[in-house]
Formats: C-alpha cells, sequence, structure tokens
C-alpha cells in the first residue's frame, strides 16, 4: 500500500486506456485519429458481439461510425466476464476480415469439374433449393447416414446439436480428434468431464504443459488471469521442449523430451505420497479406492491404508533420478516442481489441452496423470485450484430441443475405436477408400481439412471423386484450400456478422456469451428493419443459424419428414422461427438472473444481451462435486432420482460428485481394464511413437513438433487478415545449434525434412530455444493456393502447382510466395513480406491413437541439407505409404463391442448422444 | 494527496503493484539531474545516451501518451516515474476490479521495464558506482533495487539447464552494429560496457574531466590494453550478476557476450 504523493496519476482522464459508460456506447464522440492534428469529430456507436478467431470467444465492441455505416474498429468489450475488456490481437482483426477486399461476398458455384476452379455467382434460394432437394431425397430414401456435417470452430452451443437432432442424422463431424481428443480422454477417465477449468488468478503455484493455453485458445482470459496470479504471488511452471512466450515468463522452464511428460509428473506424485503430503481426507472421501481394492486388488486388505501403499508401489519406479533421465531435465527441477505443489496445497493449478496429449502415442495419459496431482492434493474445485470445465461453462436451454436421434455412424464412431472421445474424422479419406461408405451431402464448416488435417492429398484424391462425396458444400468466412474443391462456396459471417451464444471454462464462475451481427443490429437501432442478416451484412455474407433454418424449411416444406415442426415460428407456424424469437426465449426462459438484470434497466432480457453481448450467470463456483443432492440412496452408494443417477453417498452424505461411473474420481477405470485396455486402466506412463532412445541422430533422425501456435495466427480463419500477417509471416524451422551444427546448417540454409510418407522443405533457423534433438515448426503457415487471383487469400498464401509424379505420389510446389497485389484497399500494394511458408501437414501421415482416437502429430524425421532440385516449400508425398501407416495404426486398435454389447461405454461422452438402442452393436 | 485504498489490502495482486510503485518512486525522486549533475554532466542517464545508436523517445512518447501521462526528459527519474504511474493504476485498477486497466498496465510495465529501463538503467547505476566515489552506495543500492524488480517481473529469464541463452524474439539490446567505428562502439553499452571518465582515466592512466575517448588513443597499446582488461574484467561481472538475478540474466549474459566480443575485437 502507497502513501506518495507524487505517485503520477495516469487515470482517470486517459480515454486511451478506457471505454465509455455502456449507457453512452449508443451515442458516443471521438476524434478521428487520421485526421489530427485537425479535430474531427465523428459520431460513433458501439455495438457488442463476441470474437469468431479462437475457441476462447471474447468479448467485442464494434465502433460504427454514424454517418458512413461502417465499422470504424473492434475493441474488448469491459462488460464481458471471460475476456474483461481486453484481447489478444486476433480480436481488432475483425475488421481485417469484414472488409478483406478478396472476401468472398457471394454464393458461388461451381462450373467446371470440382476442383477446376471455375465459379459461378447464385442466389441464396438456388443453393437452398439445390442442397434441400439432395437432402430430401437422402432422407427420405433412409441415407441419412450419408449426410455429414463437418466443424471446424463452432463458435457456436447448440443450435448445431438441435438441427443434426431435427434431421435424424448422427451426421456431426468434428476437428476434435486432430485438436484436443487426447487430453479430453485423460481427463474423462478420471471424472467424465472432459477438460480443466483453472482458477489462475487464486492459485498459488500454477503448471502448465505448453504454451498452447496461453498463445492459441483461451490465450486472453487465461493469459490475464495467470497473470493476475503472479502478482499475488503465485508461481508459475510450464513443460515444453520450446522456449514459447509462455515458458520465458516462467519462474520454472522444464524442456524435457517430448511424449516423457507423463514420467516427470508421475515422479513428482511418487514424491507427494512419499513424503506424505497428499491430501488425505480429500482422497480417502474422492477417489475410487473402494471399488479399487474389491474388484483389482481382492486379495489386500481392504483399507485406505492399504490403497495408500498401493499407490507408493505402483509408483516406487518413478524415482525423480530416473524421471530426470527419462525426460532429459535437471533432478531439482522435479524436486522443485514437488515443493511449489505441496505448498501450495488446493491452491495448485493447472492446464494442458494440446502438446503432449495431442503429440504421442498415448498422449491422453499425460492429462491423466496430471489431474492425478490435483486429486492427491486435493486441488481439485477449490480456490486456486482446477474444476472440470462443466462447473464453469453454462449452457442455456434452447427452444423446442428436438429428442435424441436413434442412428449410429459408423464412418464417424467406427468399431475400432470404441474410447475416441470424439469423430475419427481425420480417418475419413481412408474410410472411403476402403468403401466403408459414402457422403452424399458434405458440409464443411469453417473448416479446411485438406490444410489442417495430417495428410491433405488423401482429402484432395477422395473430395475430387464425386462417387465417394456427392455434393460437397463449403461454409466458409474465407476461401481455404477445400473450398477450392467444394460444390458451393457460400459465405458465412465472422464475429461481428452472426447469431450464436457460447460460454467457456474461463475461471471460476459462468458467464454466457451473445454474438451478433452489428451492422444489422446498428441498422434496427436507426429503425431499419431485416428479413435475413445477409441484409445488413458485406455482400450477402450470411449467418449459419438463419441459414439451417431456412434449409430445414425447405428439406421438408410440408412436414412429412418430421423436421419443420421444430424450425416453425411459435407465434405462426407457417414461417419459419426468427432469430429475435429463438434467442429471446432463450434468454427469456433459461439464463438464471437475467431477466431480472434486464428489468432493473428496462430491458428485455434479449434487449439486454443485445446491449451488453454477455451475462455473468455466476461467480466463484468451487466444489460442485460437494453439493447435496436428494434422492434416494442405492446398495451400490449411487443416488438415484427417478432411476436416474444424480451423486453418491460419502461418508454417509449425499453429494452431486463427478460425471463417472462411479461418480467418484476414478484412480482406476474399471471400464478400460472391462474393454481391453487394463495396464493402461490407471495413470501411468505410456511410451511414445517419438521416443528419443529409439531415435538414430548420428543418421539425422529428431523429433519435430509440428503443432505449436503462433498467439497472432489462428489457422484458416486469419488467412484475411493483413495486420496478422504483417506480423506473422516467417516459417522457420526451430533448430538448436548443436544440432545444426552437426548437421552444417546455418540459419536460413534450405533443408529437407523427411517423414514415413514423404518430405517437405524449409528453412533452418538456430536457436538455444529449443532442446537439441526436437525440431519445430508452427502449424500455422503455409497457405497455399492454384490460381493467381482466386481460391485463397493473396495476404498469406503462396500460388502453387500440384502436380501428381505418379499414382498416388503428389508433389506441392510454389510458384512465388506472397507478392503486392491491387485492389481496393491500397495496402494490398504495400505488401512487404514474402514468406507464405511452407504446408507441412501434407507430409504427416495420420496416427490414430488407438485409444483416445486423436491424431498423434508428432513426428520422427530425417533432416538433411536440401538437394539441388529441392526448393522452398516443396513438399512431395505418396498417398499409398499413408494409407499402408493408416493400416499399421489400426493394428494397434481392441475393437468393439464392450462386454456389455455396446459400441462405446454409454457414460462417455460423445457429441449429439443418440438413444440407448444406437448404442447396441 | 492519494492514497490506495483499504481495499488494497484485501486484494493481494492490488497490494503488490502498490508496493512496487513505492519502490519505482523511490528511484525517481532519488535520481533526478539536479540531484545528480555531476553524475549526469559525466553522461546522462538516459537510453538515448547510454546506449547510442537509437533514439528510443518516440516510442516512449507514444505509450506514455496513452496512459496521459506527460514525459519529461526521458531519463531514469522519468522513466520510473512512469513506471511507478503504472504500477499505481495496476493497483487501483485490481482492486476496483477494473481488469482492462490493470492487465494493461502490468503489460505496458512489463514492456518498459525489459526494453526500456532495465537494459541500460543497471549498467549506468554500476558504471556511476565504480567511478563516481560519493555516490557508489546509492548507485548501487538502486541498481539492486531494479534487479529486484527485475527478479519480480522476469522480463529475461535465465533458462535452465543447457538449452542456450537466447530468447527468440528478444530484443532488448538491438543490433550488435559490428560495422560502426570502433570509437563510436566502444561508447556505447552495445560494446558491453557503459566507459565514464573514472573508466577512461584508468585505461589511461590519468585522470580526465569529461569522457572522452580520442580516437588516436586506440593505436596506444597500453590504452589498448587497459580496454582489453577492462572488457573481460565486465563479461565476468556480467556472467555473476546474471547469475545473482535470474529474472534479468538474458541482459547480463547479453552484456558478458558483447564485452567478451569487444575485448576480442580490441585484441586483434
Amino acid at each position: 500500500m502507497t502513501t506518495n504523493s507524487d505517485i503520477p496519476r495516469l487515470l482517470p482522464g486517459s480515454e486511451l486506456t478506457d471505454f465509455p459508460p455502456p449507457d453512452r456506447w449508443d451515442d458516443w464522440e471521438e476524434y478521428d485519429a487520421k485526421a489530427w492534428p485537425t479535430k474531427v469529430k465523428h459520431s460513433v456507436r458501439y455495438v457488442p458481439t463476441t470474437c469468431f478467431n479462437c475457441e476462447s470467444a471474447c468479448g467485442l465492441l464494434a465502433v460504427i461510425d454514424k454517418q458512413s455505416g461502417e465499422v470504424r474498429r473492434f475493441e474488448g468489450n469491459p462488460a464481458h466476464p471471460g475476456s474483461r475488456g481486453r484481447n489478444c490481437a486476433k480480436g481488432p482483426a475483425t475488421l481485417n476480415q469484414m472488409y478483406d477486399p478478396e472476401r468472398i461476398l457471394y454464393p458461388m458455384r461451381r462450373v467446371g469439374p470440382r476442383g477446376s476452379g471455375q465459379w459461378e455467382r447464385v442466389t441464396w434460394d438456388e443453393v437452398l433449393d439445390d442442397i434441400a432437394g439432395r437432402m430430401r431425397i437422402a432422407l427420405s430414401e433412409g441415407r441419412n447416414d450419408e449426410i455429414m456435417y463437418h466443424v471446424g470452430r463452432p463458435g457456436e452451443d447448440g443450435f448445431m446439436d438441435r438441427t443434426l437432432k431435427a434431421w435424424d442424422v448422427d451426421g456431426h463431424n468434428s476437428h476434435t480428434n486432430i485438436c484436443s481428443s487426447g487430453a479430453r480422454t485423460g481427463y474423462a477417465m478420471w471424472m467424465g468431464h472432459d477438460r480443466p477449468s483453472a482458477d489462475f488468478a487464486n492459485a498459488r503455484f500454477i503448471l502448465l504443459l505448453s504454451s498452447h493455453l496461453e498463445t492459441g485458445h483461451y490465450f486472453n482470459p487465461h493469459a490475464q488471469r495467470i497473470m493476475e496470479g503472479k502478482q499475488s504471488g503465485a508461481k508459475l511452471a510450464v513443460v515444453d521442449p520450446r522456449l514459447s512466450n509462455t515458458a520465458s515468463m516462467a519462474d520454472i522452464w522444464m524442456s524435457v523430451w517430448p511424449g516423457t511428460e507423463a514420467a516427470m509428473l508421475l515422479a513428482v506424485a511418487k514424491l507427494l505420497i512419499d513424503r506424505g503430503q497428499i491430501n488425505r481426507p480429500f482422497v480417502r472421501r474422492w477417489i475410487n479406492w473402494e471399488q479399487t481394492m474389491a474388484e483389482r486388488y481382492p486379495d489386500r486388505p481392504q483399507s485406505f491404508d492399504e490403497f495408500v501403499e498401493v499407490l507408493a508401489e505402483t509408483y516406487a519406479e518413478y524415482t525423480p533420478e530416473w524421471a530426470a533421465e527419462e525426460s532429459g531435465i535437471a533432478v531439482d527441477q522435479i524436486f522443485q516442481v514437488a515443493d511449489g505443489i505441496a505448498a501450495a496445497g488446493t491452491r495448485f493449478s493447472s492446464h494442458t489441452w494440446r502438446s503432449a496429449g495431442s503429440g504421442n502415442l498415448g498422449g491422453w495419459q499425460v492429462a491423466r496423470c496430471l489431474w492425478f496431482l490435483h486429486v492427491l492434493t486435493g486441488s481439485v474445485g477449490t480456490v486456486g485450484g482446477t474444476s472440470p470445465s462443466a462447473w464453469d461453462k453454462f449452457k442455456p436451454e434452447h427452444w423446442n430441443m428436438p429428442p435424441p436421434h436413434s442412428r449410429w455412424n459408423e464412418m464417424l464412431w467406427p468399431a475400432e475405436y470404441p474410447f475416441a472421445h470424439h469423430e475419427l474424422s481425420y480417418l475419413l479419406p481412408y474410410f472411403l477408400k476402403e468403401g466403408r461408405g459414402k457422403v452424399d451431402v458434405y458440409f464443411t464448416r469453417v473448416y479446411n481439412p485438406v490444410w489442417t488435417n495430417p495428410d491433405g492429398f488423401s482429402w484432395i484424391e477422395v473430395l475430387t471423386d464425386e462417387a465417394k462425396v456427392g455434393l460437397h458444400i463449403a461454409m466458409t468466412p474465407t476461401w481455404s484450400e477445400t473450398a477450392w474443391y467444394a460444390d458451393y462456396v457460400i459465405p458465412m459471417g465472422v464475429g461481428s456478422e452472426r447469431h450464436d451464444t457460447h460460454s467457456y471454462e474461463t475461471h471460476a464462475g459462468q458467464w454466457l456469451g451473445f454474438r451478433q451481427p452489428v451492422l444489422r443490429v446498428a441498422g434496427e437501432r436507426e429503425g431499419k428493419t431485416f428479413s435475413r442478416t445477409y441484409e445488413a451484412n458485406p455482400g450477402e455474407v450470411w449467418e449459419e443459424t438463419e441459414f439451417w433454418i431456412d434449409l430445414s424449411w425447405r428439406v421438408d416444406p410440408d412436414g412429412s419428414l418430421g423436421i419443420k415442426q421444430w424450425f416453425a415460428s411459435p407465434n405462426d407456424p407457417d414461417r419459419p422461427i426468427s432469430v429475435d424469437e429463438y434467442y429471446g426465449w432463450m434468454f427469456d426462459h433459461s439464463v438464471p438472473g437475467l431477466p431480472e438484470k434486464a428489468a432493473d434497466e428496462g430491458l428485455t432480457p434479449l434487449q439486454y444481451m443485445r446491449k451488453y453481448g454477455a451475462v455473468e450467470v455466476e461467480r466463484d463456483i468451487y466444489e460442485v462435486h460437494e453439493r447435496p443432492v436428494g434422492g434416494e440412496i442405492g446398495h451400490d452408494g449411487l443416488v438415484r432420482v427417478d432411476g436416474k443417477v444424480k451423486g453418491i453417498s460419502v461418508e454417509g452424505d449425499a453429494r452431486v460428485g463427478f460425471a463417472s461411473p462411479t461418480k467418484k474420481l476414478e484412480w482406476w477405470s474399471k471400464t478400460m481394464d472391462e474393454w481391453g485396455w487394463p495396464d493402461e486402466s490407471i495413470p501411468t506412463y505410456l511410451k511414445t511413437h517419438v521416443y528419443w532412445r529409439d531415435l538414430d541422430q548420428a543418421k539425422g533422425q529428431r523429433v519435430l513438433l509440428p503443432i505449436f501456435r503462433l498467439p497472432t495466427l489462428i489457422h484458416t480463419r486469419s488467412g484475411n487478415a493483413k495486420y496478422l500477417y504483417e506480423i506473422s509471416h516467417g516459417h522457420p524451422l526451430w533448430i538448436n545449434p548443436i544440432d545444426a551444427e552437426a548437421m552444417g546448417l546455418d540459419t536460413g540454409d534450405l533443408v529437407r525434412i523427411t517423414t514415413d510418407t514423404g518430405y517437405f522443405v524449409i528453412r533452418a533457423w538456430r536457436t538455444e530455444g529449443i532442446r537439441p534433438g526436437v525440431v519445430a515448426a508452427s502449424h500455422h503457415l503455409g497457405r497455399w493456393r492454384l490460381d493467381e487471383t482466386l481460391g485463397n487469400e493473396r495476404w498469406s498464401s503462396a500460388l502453387v502447382d500440384i502436380d501428381e509424379l505418379g499414382e498416388g505420389r503428389w508433389r506441392l510446389r510454389q510458384r512465388h510466395g506472397i507478392v503486392p497485389f491491387a485492389s481496393e484497399d491500397p495496402d494490398s500494394e504495400r505488401i512487404w513480406w514474402r514468406d507464405a511458408g511452407v504446408h507441412q501437414n501434407l507430409a504427416f501421415p495420420p496416427h490414430p491413437d488407438p485409444i483416445s482416437g486423436m491424431h498423434a502429430w508428432h513426428q520422427v524425421v530425417t533432416i538433411t541439407p536440401a538437394a539441388p532440385e529441392d526448393r522452398y516449400g516443396d513438399v512431395v508425398v505418396d498417398t499409398n505409404k499413408s494409407y499402408q501407416v493408416y493400416r499399421d495404426w489400426l493394428g494397434l486398435t481392441k475393437p468393439g463391442p464392450g462386454p456389455d454389447g455396446t459400441r462405446r461405454p454409454t457414460w462417455l461422452a460423445r457429441p449429439i448422444k443418440p438413444t440407448l438402442d444406437a448404442y447396441r452393436a | 494527496m492519494h492514497t490506495a485504498p483499504d481495499t488494497h489490502l484485501a486484494n493481494p495482486a492490488a497490494a503488490r503493484a502498490a508496493t512496487e510503485a513505492d519502490q519505482w518512486m523511490a528511484v525517481a525522486r532519488r535520481w533526478t539531474e539536479d540531484a545528480h549533475f555531476a553524475v549526469w554532466s559525466d553522461l546522462p542517464a538516459t537510453e538515448r545516451s547510454v546506449v547510442g545508436f537509437f533514439d528510443p523517445t518516440d516510442d516512449l512518447g507514444k505509450r506514455m501518451a496513452a496512459w496521459g501521462y506527460q514525459p519529461g526528459w526521458f531519463d531514469l527519474s522519468d522513466l520510473t516515474r512512469f513506471a511507478a504511474g503504472l504500477a499505481q493504476a495496476e493497483s487501483s485498477a485490481w482492486a476496483e476490479g477494473r481488469y482492462h486497466i490493470a492487465t494493461r498496465a502490468y503489460a505496458e510495465r512489463r514492456f518498459l521495464v525489459g526494453d526500456r529501463v532495465l537494459h541500460w538503467a543497471v549498467p549506468w547505476l554500476l558504471a556511476v558506482a565504480r567511478s563516481h566515489v560519493d555516490r557508489r552506495d546509492e548507485a548501487r543500492t538502486t541498481a539492486e533495487r531494479l534487479l529486484g524488480l527485475g527478479d519480480a517481473l522476469r522480463p529475461a529469464p535465465a533458462l535452465s539447464g543447457s538449452e542456450g541463452l537466447v530468447v527468440p524474439g528478444f530484443d532488448g539490446f538491438g543490433p550488435l552494429e559490428p560495422d560502426a567505428p570502433m570509437h563510436d562502439f566502444l561508447m556505447s553499452l552495445w560494446s558491453g560496457s557503459v566507459l565514464l571518465a573514472g573508466d577512461l582515466s584508468r585505461v589511461r592512466h590519468a585522470r580526465l574531466v569529461y569522457r572522452t575517448l580520442d580516437r588516436g588513443w586506440l593505436g596506444d597499446r597500453a590504452t589498448r590494453s587497459g580496454l582489453i582488461a577492462h572488457y573481460l574484467a565486465e563479461a565476468r561481472r556480467w556472467d555473476m550478476l546474471a547469475a545473482a538475478h535470474p529474472g534479468t540474466a538474458q541482459l547480463w549474459r547479453d552484456l558478458s557476450n558483447r564485452a567478451a566480443s569487444t575485448a576480442r575485437r580490441l585484441t586483434a
């Protein structure tokens, strides 16, 4: 506390650091910065929405010039409980995305062969009628499984669920198995809930595995709370082979060998157990030790002390010294982390999401081992601890939600992967090649599998085969490599041009965000009326909520398919429901406290959400598992209401518990044991496919980390953001000087990176920021297009040729990198950057983890100086080899059904769960 | 008189930022040009003077303007006063729940500390302690205070194990300027040391009233030997400082490398 009288008072009076009060958001005046030093006043309107670029959905304020009707800029929204008025670089870049001169403004239909790049403009009516007609035939013929919706960035919660349920289609296909299924599986095996929610701001010790969280998803909401925690005295430890921005700010950076993270974590667990630093009351109360002792160790004394002894024996081999050697770090770092966690006690928070979980065979166990530390210390759901994400995510009800469908799509949920946390989306090309089925109507929705998924050439092969993919509709806010191979490219809105609701676990609280089309909202405030959002957006850019309503209406115009009923207006069943009716019902009926807050300001709930863009539902949410629950306690200890399990009796108390089968935290997963994975059923260390001791470093083998993010880019969606590419447009291969010396490489040298299926050519960058033996290249660069002016954004893509060198043997070669171009935006002629990067994912074969289904991204590669014929950006791939790798990894699986005859454990989460009947194999 | 509200006591982040504001202000008060006129006459305490080759005032001016801060001379007192203001703004904002202000003030101060203050101010203070006997204790105390703040904010942290020394993207000192004339280079911190009049007097074995390095002196073997010895000693001192202060160790290791490199250039 200070009493200094001469500390300069920077606030208030500094308009550049604060926002206008919300009551003046509709009528604010500001000076035109470009007119300086002349003072030119502008009347502006602030309209809130949420960012669509990454998952965290931070609040944005669109500053709209009342005179021109255009958005002048985007800022943070101080009323948003998750982002609290702050944004990363990607939020303000929404402006670029709206006014990109290369933008797709109208629906387009191909007129030549698929992939030939010939397009004609069509109307929305033509689009809707054609797709709806084809869907109607498929549904009428019972080919529901041939309709597939493949989503990249969902950015919404629940609307698509209701749409697919209404269609009776098990066609939800997500990107999750190339993203986060690994970590999700690790968390789910403990407690059913599939992701963590850390209370960083109140933590005493923070452990992060990789930089992903703080440079990718949740970068802004979490980074600011880590900042808050550090300012309050927390220590930060980061595990990452690469010195990321996050790692550089850590008190302890552990640069481990990729795939050895679990060894290090279990060594920490061993120290906590051996030193008696575990939270015995919590462990006794909440771990499934009784079940474990009774069924896994029936011959041992059935006591809690004996269970602790089992833990000590199980992890006896994980000595800090062994783990330090195994993971390649100093042993004192393991002691430091154990000491820090022990001292923090219940104020220990952590996070892992992609990184080790998505890089390695068996990577899902990293999340399981990390959560083990929380269980041991009792830092589950505590102040400064880590909660299951579901506790901090608010899910409103949707109006008139259809019942679950009764189908099971084997191409999405194949028998080989009963535990896969999400659909086996990236294996679709191989399933199609094997003849497991076909796709008649295929929506890629804000998704770019040709570029984002491994082995993109296999995707091109199936997307250009109309016998395998009948009609491909690319729903996208920007050009993409995949859209090039579509039949329709239909323009969808960015964060300021669409309606969605969403909520994410940013802290120990719940909130609901409302994305809205800001030009439509501004127009309506001026008295204009719009029938559809594309009437207010640039060109005819539409939003999905209205698109799905209108499409569904046309699929079933007479209601005979049973679909129309779900999309009719509650006020007039002869017309489709409007977005105001839809979200108005949601805000009126299912958001606690919102009607009261709105009434306090004389607003309806919908008006309140349109004014503020978000609402806080609950704060300081802790220890939900300890909440009392009513119901009947069965002989198995489970608490049931009307036959449904609602809780667990714990030491005589009926409590909510967790979402696992036992409602406890499952150190031993009986489910995994019964389904054939007994060795993997407890937290353990699994050998990765990129194990460092197996490398032949003398022959140039190294581990490639190909999945780190740049905080300024976001996959396909940032390709049209000139601000962001001006910041991030280099794509070096990080290589330690020790490795570079051994290979005779200097910064800027071309190197050939050979994988199991081909190679790519990239430039080396010597840096001590990566451990020797490991190289890394971000997955955010390497965009390309096949036409000089069409097919991708020229701010970010190279012009390339694709040649088939033989059957299944492909080469992508750059004709030129990024160059200036003439457009209505004068900045396009000022482009000074040239490097579009290298599309490395093309050269990666699929590596489906047999349990989580996660694609294990890390690669063992051989690094050599480029050959004379090599050029920067070359990628050469043999898809026959990719298919063989897929078959090899398929051989690791243990197909279902399970012991109860189901395709998949019914308690495991999956998107859009069908009826229980559908689970029967 | 501004007094932080009592709510600071209940909010640890606010309390810590308020404490930090006090520490910055203490530096700002003590290290004005008026209080140390003789030292300023030797070498003003500004990044522009100490580093040379580069004038940060435009960058600083924009950052200060965003916060409504009226800049002075962009010297040590001015910058630390701005840092104190940022810390105080952060403290109030944490206490008031104005998180966009708190986090922005924190990020701005961390940048200020790492990129605009510590990397030149600590070397300058240590050079003052070496050359101005009457200011020795005060200069050392202030340097330690800044280093302590650096350990808290960690703008250029030490790495562990054998990972290496260079933070990717780290640009605290900018380019090496190897093509600059040797004379200009030696008078810049980019050589790896701040040379004040006292240092040059020792090298020349003669008392110099002003900080001056005649180009002709570089041809003198004894002077050159003295400079080599000075830079080699500086390299060792920076290494020791890096070991003692992990939050800013990258800065001092960088200076150590530069000092050793300068010694080699002088030897050649």
